[in-house]
């Protein structure tokens, strides 16, 4: 059986219950997959999760206890940045107390009595499978810089988008910094990092009033994928505007590909492609003024020609 | 002395309370021995009499959780019902309820001789 990242290591839960019988019988049950530790009271739960942070990879946790019970814990967890992304399973017999612990940010929960070992394993196991791989994508859903999306998650996101919303006309566009690397050379790459972020906080501004997603896919070049405009003249002029803010008009030059919604069909990726080629075709383009360029029949065929040659 | 034998003769979901046990009968029976040591089936019947629905409710949910995991049906029963009033802090005559309960575990207590 290929391994996969769950597997790498035993992970570590959290067994809270003030009765020893039942600390015992989910332990035995949990100490078969996991190492686990255990807790009387929310008290000592608390102590345990404030000494072990993120080590620990979910909390199983009786409501009903003395000290501190296991609705005071949930709460107390969601109040702290670390904590609140542990998953809790909470373990009870009661309707009412499983919708408001799921309300107060429970993961799942058990019956009481217990369910046979096999489902309470498989749940675990399924709770810290998702907990994991929330943290993954938040860790890498945006780009460190921008925060702006990354390319790949950028990708998925408009094709479900594409999927949900065939009727809407969607533009593929991409902009970059005519030269970006000459301004990294001439001003530092801290100055070139502040330009970037200007731009993005310019392109996520242009993203989130039209209801459309950005990236960075690479370097100094964004992709936007919007609901289509009449024009973008006017979106590179603010971009303009904002840089100006920072630095001398002259010294940059930006450039827009478009790739229209109306134009032959093709996979989202190869749409960004264009946008990209005719966004590159600009390298000559008059110095400080925006340029557009839009992806057309004759810029495929010199394209085209261009590969065959 | 309790044996699972005995266990399925007083009536306990033997199968049920071993499922959970990972079907070692060592450890359930040492569970079972642990969970009727409680001191609270007997002080239960204090705190009904001074009429603590509160402390009667906690204690009563408390040994019914753990009798539901070991399942001793015979004795979760009466506390099972029992909870339920309480939990809605019933205004009733409880000793019936513990009576019952109380028969049954003296019944089980009586094999560990």
């Amino acid at each position: 059986m290929e391994m996969t990242g769950n597997d790498f290591f035993r992970r570590i839960v959290l067994v809270v219950d003030d009765e020893a019988v039942n600390r015992n019988m989910l332990g035995a049950i949990l100490e078969q997959k996991y190492d686990v530790l255990y807790a009387e009271n929310g008290r000592q739960a608390l102590d345990t999760l404030k000494g072990h942070g993120s080590l620990i990879s979910l909390v199983v946790l009786d409501l009903l206890m003395p000290e501190l019970d296991g609705y005071a814990v949930l709460a107390s967890m969601q109040e702290n940045s670390e904590l609140s992304k542990i998953p809790v399973i909470v373990l009870t017999s009661e309707k009412d107390a499983e919708v408001k612990s799921l309300q107060m940010g429970a993961a799942d929960f058990l019956s009481k009595p217990y369910d046979l070992p096999e489902v309470i394993l498989a749940r675990v196991k399924h709770a810290i499978k998702l907990y994991e791989y929330a943290t993954i994508i938040q860790a890498t859903e945006h780009d460190r810089l921008t925060r702006l999306y990354t390319s790949e998650y950028f990708f998925q996101y408009a094709e479900q988008y594409e999927v949900h919303n065939r009727a809407q006309q969607m533009d593929a566009l991409a902009i970059n910094v005519n030269r970006f690397h000459l301004l990294n050379e001439l001003r530092g790459r801290e100055f070139g990092d502040m330009v970037l972020c200007t731009l993005a906080d310019g392109v996520r501004e242009f993203s989130e009033r039209t209801g459309g997603i950005a990236c960075r896919a690479n370097a100094d070049t964004f992709y936007l994928y919007t609901a289509h405009q009449a024009e973008y003249t006017s979106l590179l002029e603010s971009l303009q505007k904002k840089l100006s803010a920072v630095l001398p008009m002259p010294e940059i030059n930006l450039r827009l590909g478009m790739y229209a919604s109306t134009s032959s069909p093709c996979p989202l990726v190869q749409r960004f492609d264009r946008a990209l080629y005719a966004c590159n075709s600009l390298r000559n383009a008059e110095q400080g003024k925006p340029s557009v360029a839009v992806y057309d029949e004759a810029m495929l065929a010199r394209e085209v020609s261009g590969a065959g040659a | 002395m309790i044996t699972i034998e005995t266990l399925k003769e007083f009536g306990a979901d033997v199968n049920e309370g071993l499922a959970r046990c990972l079907n070692k009968e060592d450890f359930y029976l040492k569970m079972v021995n642990m969970g009727i040591s409680d001191p609270r089936f007997v002080t239960l019947k204090d705190v009904l009499a001074s009429k603590d629905l509160d402390a009667a409710f906690e204690q009563a949910h408390a040994l019914k959780g753990v009798l539901g995991n070991l399942a001793l049906t015979p004795i979760f029963e009466p506390v099972s019902e029992m909870t339920e009033l309480l939990r809605a802090r019933t205004d009733t005559d409880y000793m019936p309820l513990y009576d019952k309960m109380k028969a049954q575990y003296d019944k089980l207590v009586a094999l560990k001789e």
